[in-house]
């Protein structure tokens, strides 16, 4: 009844509509110049991970006969690597698997990560005991956790992400415990309580929605950090098998001749290194526009 | 203050202890058993691989095998290779000395260009110098280290012959792998400097100063960028863990002796207890740089030492 009453108020007296949240925010990310940048190369990266394939005429394994370790020329753009494979086919065809490689891990860790971290933010019984646990999680970095996970799953990519995923569970808790606090303060909370909200309510509903905007942000960086990190593990060799065309995995096929064939090993990092700035750039953007405690900062 | 440091000291230690137990139990989630993941190298005899988890005492309860995996790491003892037969401990204290010099190298790399970059950011803000060292920080956060390394091999070491590629002898090998992997590091090190000073010289106590006349340089050397240590040496610290992490793939990349050649190689050949040790080892150096960390904070700000202020 109560916030019946409350919108019914706000509604009467506006005579000028208010603009809708969700449209201030893109009029100031677009405004934001790192998010210009940031979110076109983003789009540019899903556009070729989605329709890239469609314009390339070979599979990323196919072998053309007689053309290993050509330079960059008009027919092979990015060269050809030591098995006659079209490197600029396999950096296309990389995107999807690279972006795959990017969203599940921060996807694994902010859907357990930041649930648990409402709760224990909300509920501070199972606090304390909880956050002594992620201290000791966190006293492993995450990428040697990583290496844990993998050592008992085996290789392989999916284990990579699974891997990673796990890694950063207590960054987005502790992440979410902390926003959960502060916005315990602001009232609201109190408010609905007041409303008969249940719990259950307030937590996954409310309180949900304040750790919202820094998620958001953690997330779109998190991307960029998932693909460095599963490529460089790729790259030492605990990730994607041959001849699976992932950016760290091109990397390190080509790294046995990359002294006579430079191309097999500068293309996909500059394609790691566009793509990383691109969601680290949007990150830092969102993070100035969503986030209204740095918004005044330099 | 020596009670201080001895206080944080002593709250290490159940850290390390809680950290290693964790691991513990983290391994024993392997599917099967230790033996049977360690099949994959050399075939056993059912009798052999009974014999060997009679040996490493897999027929026990998992608590009493952690009290016993907590006893012998009192002790010093991580058990022993399943491929060499050498103790654990040994082989990765042989290679620590290797990591921990790449890992100090390539903090230096991120406080000296680092610090210096954010600091002139900070003190011609908006300007041409702020946008550029602004720009080399995305550059340096966004690059896979083991790409520049690789690239860095290629132009410095096999085109212009400066340095070498690869090995672990003197400086000269040093300076290639720790710039490929303090340029991150360096970047966050740069643009954190560049907010904490650009805060800072907006303050009342900076205007004080300025107001007393002191000259530019004593000011912001003296008063702002003193200030902004704290959280810049916690940053570092915590960045620790992703040198720690970064290591791994670097001394891969130069074929580099050290904790993450031991560990990856461990891992390919399945060798359990050298994973787990390595992985123990190197947790208890980040545990250990950041209680450093929290010491030096007393000299760096004596409030934290008094327990006034936050």
């Amino acid at each position: 009844m109560a916030t019946a009453e409350l919108e019914l108020d706000g509604a009467a007296p506006a005579v000028e509509e208010p603009e809708a949240p969700i449209r201030v925010f893109f009029r100031r990310l677009m405004r934001h110049r790192s998010g210009q940048v940031g979110l076109i190369g983003v789009l540019l990266i899903f556009a070729i991970a989605l329709v890239g394939p469609f314009f390339l005429h070979s599979s990323p394994t196919a072998v053309v006969v007689g053309q290993k370790l050509i330079g960059p020329s008009f027919a092979f753009p990015f060269g050809t690597d030591q098995l006659g494979r079209d490197v600029l086919t396999r950096v296309v065809y990389g995107a999807q698997l690279s972006l795959t490689l990017g969203l599940v891990p921060v996807i694994i860790a902010s859907c357990i990560g930041v649930p648990i971290g409402v709760l224990v933010g909300y509920a501070p019984r199972v606090d304390l005991i909880l956050m002594r646990v992620l201290d000791v999680w966190m006293a492993i970095p995450a990428l040697v956790f990583a290496l844990a996970v993998i050592a008992i799953l085996g290789p392989g990519l999916n284990n990579v992400m699974l891997a990673l995923g796990i890694a950063w569970i207590p960054y987005y808790t502790r992440m979410a415990r902390g926003n959960v606090k502060r916005a315990k303060g602001n009232g609201y909370v109190e408010y609905a309580i007041a409303a008969g909200a249940t719990d259950f309510r307030i937590m996954f509903v409310h309180l949900l929605q304040s750790v919202a905007a820094p998620v958001i942000v953690m997330v779109t960086i998190g991307i960029g950090d998932a693909i460095l990190s599963g490529s460089a593990l790729s790259f030492i060799g605990l990730g994607a098998p041959p001849p699976t065309p992932e950016w760290g995995a091109i990397l390190r096929d080509g790294r046995e001749f990359f002294r006579i064939a430079w191309w097999i090993s500068v293309f996909p990092g500059l394609a790691i290194v566009f793509t990383v700035v691109s969601f680290n750039l949007l990150g830092d953007a969102l993070r100035d526009t969503l986030d209204p405690r740095v918004r005044r900062g330099g | 203050m020596a009670l201080y440091v001895l206080k944080r000291i002593l709250l290490t230690i159940p850290v390390l202890f809680a950290t290693a137990l964790l691991i513990f139990f983290i391994f024993q989630l392997i599917p099967g058993d230790v033996v049977q993941a360690s099949m994959t190298q050399k075939l056993m005899t059912l009798e052999q691989q009974n014999q060997m988890r009679e040996a490493l005492g897999l027929n026990k309860p998992v608590l009493e095998r952690a009290a016993t995996y907590a006893v012998a790491l009192l002790h010093g003892d991580m058990g022993r290779s399943f491929r060499t037969g050498q103790p654990v401990l040994d082989l990765l204290m042989s290679q620590l000395p290797y990591t921990l010099i790449l890992i100090t190298a390539s903090l230096f790399v991120a406080v000296l260009i680092g610090i210096p970059l954010g600091l002139a950011a900070a003190l011609k803000r908006n300007s041409a110098v702020d946008s550029g060292a602004m720009t080399l920080a995305v550059l340096g956060a966004s690059i896979p280290q083991y790409w520049l390394g690789l690239v860095m091999i290629l132009v410095v070491a096999v085109n212009l012959k400066w340095l070498p590629a690869t090995g672990s002898e003197g400086i000269s090998t040093l300076i290639l792998p720790a710039l490929a992997l303090g340029i991150a590091e360096m970047a966050i090190i740069a643009r954190l400097t560049r907010s904490e000073m650009v805060e800072v010289l907006q303050s009342d106590y900076v205007r004080t100063a300025e107001a007393k006349g002191l000259g530019r340089r004593a000011v912001v050397m003296g008063h702002a960028f003193r200030n902004s240590l704290v959280p810049i040496v916690t940053m570092l610290g915590l960045q620790v863990g992703a040198l720690l992490g970064g290591a791994v793939v670097i001394e891969v990349v130069f074929a580099r002796p050290g904790l993450g050649t031991v560990v990856v190689q461990s891992i390919l050949k399945r060798d359990i207890p050298v994973i787990q040790g390595g992985i123990l080892l190197i947790a208890a150096i980040f545990v250990i740089v950041n209680l450093i960390v929290d010491i030096s904070y007393s000299f760096l700000d004596p409030r934290i030492r008094t327990g006034e202020g936050s």
